[in-house]
Formats: C-alpha cells, structure tokens, sequence
C-alpha cells in the first residue's frame, strides 16, 4: 500500500482559522487570551485562547514542536528563564494577570507547581525535598508542623508508605517512579492551587506509570492539573478535556471522551488516529 | 472526514484485513439467503443440507473477525475513526452471524415443509419478503463500503415494506392453516420463516445504524418507521 504524506504547507492550510470546541468554562482558574508566543523571530504559539477548568485534568497533546510545552511553561512563566522567548496576550490565575511587571514570580510557581519530565529530586534526603518549598515560603511555624506537611505531601503522592522509615535518606537513592512521586510530593507541599506537568511518565515504566496515573487522578480532586503527553492513552484515562496543538496553533479542544472517539477537526483525528506526527 | 494512511502500515493493513472479512462474511450470508429463497420459491429442496453445514463457515468467519478485532484494539490501540471502524466491524459480524442462523433455521424448517407436502402453503409473500430482505443487506453493505450514512438510513427506512409484507404473510398463513388443517404443521413452520425474514429486515436496519455510527461518530435516533402488526392484527 503506497503512502502519501501531507507537505507541512499542506497541514499549515488545513489549520482552522478559530479553535474548534469549546475554549471556555463555567469555573476556569486559569484563562489565556490571544496568546502569543516568540523565540526571537520565531512564532512558537500563535493566538491560543484556552480556559483551564478548576479542579479538572487538561491534556495538552499534539506532535513534536507543535507548541504544547512552550504554552505549559506559560503558566507559571518558566519561559522567563529563556532570554530569547517573549509572551504576548493576557494569562491569568483567577483574577490576577500573572505577567504584570509587579508579580514576583517565587509565590507565582508556589501557586502554580511545576513536575517535569525527568524526575529531579533535589540532592538532599527525602524529608528535605519535601520541606524545601515550606520552608522558604514560611510554611511552617516550628518543627512538628513541618513534619505534617512533609508526611502529608507524601501520603497524598501514594510515597509514604515506602519511605517513611528511610526520610533521612537521599532523594535520588529512590526508584524513578518513586523520584517522581516524591516530585509531585515536593509541588503539593507549598499547596499550589494549580500543579503542571511536563510529560511525567515518559522517562518511567508502565508499572510507575499507572501509579502516577491513579496519583492524577486522585489529586484532581483537590488540584487544577495541566498536563503534557505524548500518550494519547496516558491522555485519554486521566483527564477530563484534551486540547490538540498543531504548528503553534490550539486546533481543537473538548471533553477527552469526544476528542478520542469522535473529534471534529480533520488534524486532529489524524494525530490521534497515527496517520501523522 | 478524508482519511490518509496511517504512520504505521501494518496497521493500516489490519483495517484493511477486517474489513475484507466482514466483506466476506457478507457475501456468504447473501448466498445463503438466496439459497434457502429457492427452495422456497420453487418448494424444492436446492441443496438444503449443503445449506446448513455451511452456516459453520458463517460461525467461523465471524469468530476470526471478533478474534482479529480484538488484537488490533490490544495491539493497535485504535481511536477516532479507527476505534469505530473495529467496534463496528465486530458488530456487523455479530449480526452478520444471527442472520446466518435464521438462514439455517429456515432451511430446517424448509424440509419439513417440503417433507409434510407443501401444496397448500402460500409461499408468494415470502418469497418477496425473502428478495427484499436480501436487497437490504447488499445495500447496507455498500453502505459500509462507502461510509455512507444516508443510504445506511434509506435502509433502516425501508424495512418497514419488509415488515408491512410480514403482517400480509402472517394473515395469508393463518387464513391457509384454517382452510386446510390437515397442513397445520407446514404453516406453522412458515409462520416461523417468515419471522425469520422479518428479523432478518431488523438486523439489515442494526448494520444500517452501525454505518451510521461509524459515519457520525453518533448514534442514530432511537426511532425507527414500523409496521410489524402481526401481534393484534392477524
């Protein structure tokens, strides 16, 4: 069987002019409007206005270089530590512009955490990893209530039946998937209201992956989750909508069932069906 | 929604695979329609038993159709268009099977028909009923061809000529079963065969709602056009 494939020209032209589905909802806790985003000359994310749902999991999927990272590391302005990049349109965390010049983006990235791809635990023991961000936000008034939070942090991350007995020990003696629970322990103990992630699994095996699947699905609960895949199963069992990227642009985005069994736009139900990317 | 091939081509092949059996398994059920219809037609018996020990080729397709299905959803991990084409592919063959097994019953009961003396059996009816319910599923499968909902439903719609002849039938049989009670057998085993037929025609409208499905991505509404009376009007 011959395959044809699209020039990118062609995909270019197959982008619609307004997201399909539904960007907004009832109860956001984030909203970006009209946002733009550069490295130098390069137009990385074009015009994506985008709600994200309290207390829901978004998944932000497309193929690579599409923009779903740069958009995530939006949220909580890590794109600030890349010279080049610059940010345009408005991204707000409740009613709060989170580019105003006046923000002080520390209690920024408390409020809006960040677990990244590659699990990296601090070179510290597992109780101080947990009690880093605490204790430089003034989290704690003494000891015992440090304790409680560096054993909440961990029993809400599913960790502290494993470590309990060894917080003395390094961090980075643990498995992967423990490494990246007691991440996720360290992001939830500043109790951020909104927690980020940049493709949590890629770097661990399936048994981890579920673990940190359940983990997601349980702190929906109590957290706002944005997260980067590249699994479209990891997307579709753990979050409540999907947005699809493509060349920059926001194509499409909908309650995860309908994005996976009938999506609208033509780019997405090819990304997601294998036929590209 | 157009599609193009898939990244992968092994994947593309498995579809393909699928949907040549389901093919296959529909052809076989057309011919064994349109076998059991001319022992009807003519009351004579065209091969009857060849008839029957071939519904376990219809049995066995069908089993190799769900059995592939399944790898593709294990191995394949299919989604959007892809996940319906499986889903419903699997479902056609299911139904593509039950019609099988009606094909077989009437041709049991065709037997015993013929083998009672079928002189005074009013078989017209039926076997209009029978070449129409035939028509209904090579349309629907050229509706699954061409993911094509609107034939689909034009299917689904003309089932109710096959039902409004089932209620024709159904009074011709009794009036025949009052006039000669001595082939009350024969007629009650054509009552049956021509609810078989009947339910042939509602299985052609459930492909017809698969294709709809795998078009649309939707369901099609619940209501369908009617008129099986045989219940209080015979």
């Amino acid at each position: 069987m011959d395959i044809v494939r699209a020039p990118i020209e062609m995909e270019a032209s197959k982008l619609p002019s307004l997201t399909v589905g539904e960007v907004y909802v009832d109860t956001p806790r984030m909203t970006t409007r009209n946002v733009n985003v550069f490295y130098g000359d390069k137009m990385a994310i074009d015009n994506v206005t985008l709600d994200i749902a309290e207390k829901q999991v978004i998944s932000l999927i497309g193929p690579s270089g599409c923009g779903k990272s740069t958009f995530l590391r939006c949220l909580n302005r890590m794109n600030d530590t890349i010279e080049s990049c610059r940010v345009e349109g408005q991204i707000k965390l409740d009613d709060q512009n989170i580019y105003d010049p006046h923000i002080d983006v520390v209690p920024l990235r408390a409020r809006v955490g960040m677990v990244f791809q590659k699990p990296n635990p601090f070179p510290k023991s597992i109780y101080d990893n947990v009690a880093y961000g605490p204790r430089i936000h003034g989290l704690a008034g003494h000891k015992d209530e440090l304790d409680s939070i560096v054993e909440a942090s961990l029993r809400r991350a599913g960790l502290w039946g494993e470590v309990a007995n060894r917080l003395d020990q390094s961090g980075t003696s643990l498995s992967g998937g423990q490494q990246q629970r007691l991440c996720i322990a360290r992001a939830i103990a500043v109790s951020p209201e909104v927690i980020l992630m940049d493709e949590p699994c890629s770097a661990l095996d399936p048994i981890a992956t579920a673990r940190i699947e359940e983990l997601i699905f349980e702190l929906r609960e109590e957290f706002t989750i944005v997260i980067v895949t590249h699994s479209m199963q990891q997307a579709a069992r753990v979050s409540n909508r999907t947005a699809y990227f493509h060349l920059g642009r926001l194509v499409e985005v909908g309650g995860t069932s309908e994005i996976f069994t009938n999506p609208h736009h033509e780019l997405t139900n090819s990304y997601i069906t294998g036929r590209f990317g | 929604m157009e599609s193009s091939p898939h990244t992968s081509s092994a994947f593309d092949q498995d579809l393909y695979e699928m949907s040549e059996k389901v093919r296959s398994l529909a052809n076989l059920v057309e011919r064994q329609l349109k076998a059991v219809t001319q022992s009807l037609s003519t009351l004579e018996d065209k091969g009857l038993d060849k008839l029957i020990r071939r519904d376990k080729k219809v049995d066995k397709l069908e089993s190799e159709i769900i059995e592939q299905g399944v790898q593709v959803i294990a191995l394949r991990a299919p989604l959007a268009e892809d996940l319906r084409r499986v889903l419903v592919i699997q479902k056609i063959a299911t139904i593509l099977e039950r019609m099988g097994d009606y094909a077989r019953n009437t041709a049991n009961r065709t037997k015993v028909i013929l083998a009672e003396g079928p002189e005074a059996v009013p078989v017209t009816n039926l076997q209009q009923m029978a070449e129409l319910t035939c028509e209904m599923l090579v349309d629907v499968m050229a509706a699954f061809d061409n993911v094509d909902a609107e034939m689909a439903i034009k299917v689904r719609n003309g089932d109710v000529k096959v039902d409004k002849l089932h209620t024709k039938l159904h009074r011709d049989v009794v009036k025949s079963a009052q006039n000669n009670p001595d082939q009350i057998v024969a007629n009650v085993h054509l009552l049956f065969i021509a609810k078989n037929f009947e339910r042939i025609g509602d299985y052609a409208t459930g492909i017809a709602e698969q294709v709809y499905f795998l078009a649309n991505g939707t369901f099609v509404d619940e209501f369908r056009p009617k008129a099986d009376k045989t219940s209080w009007n015979a």
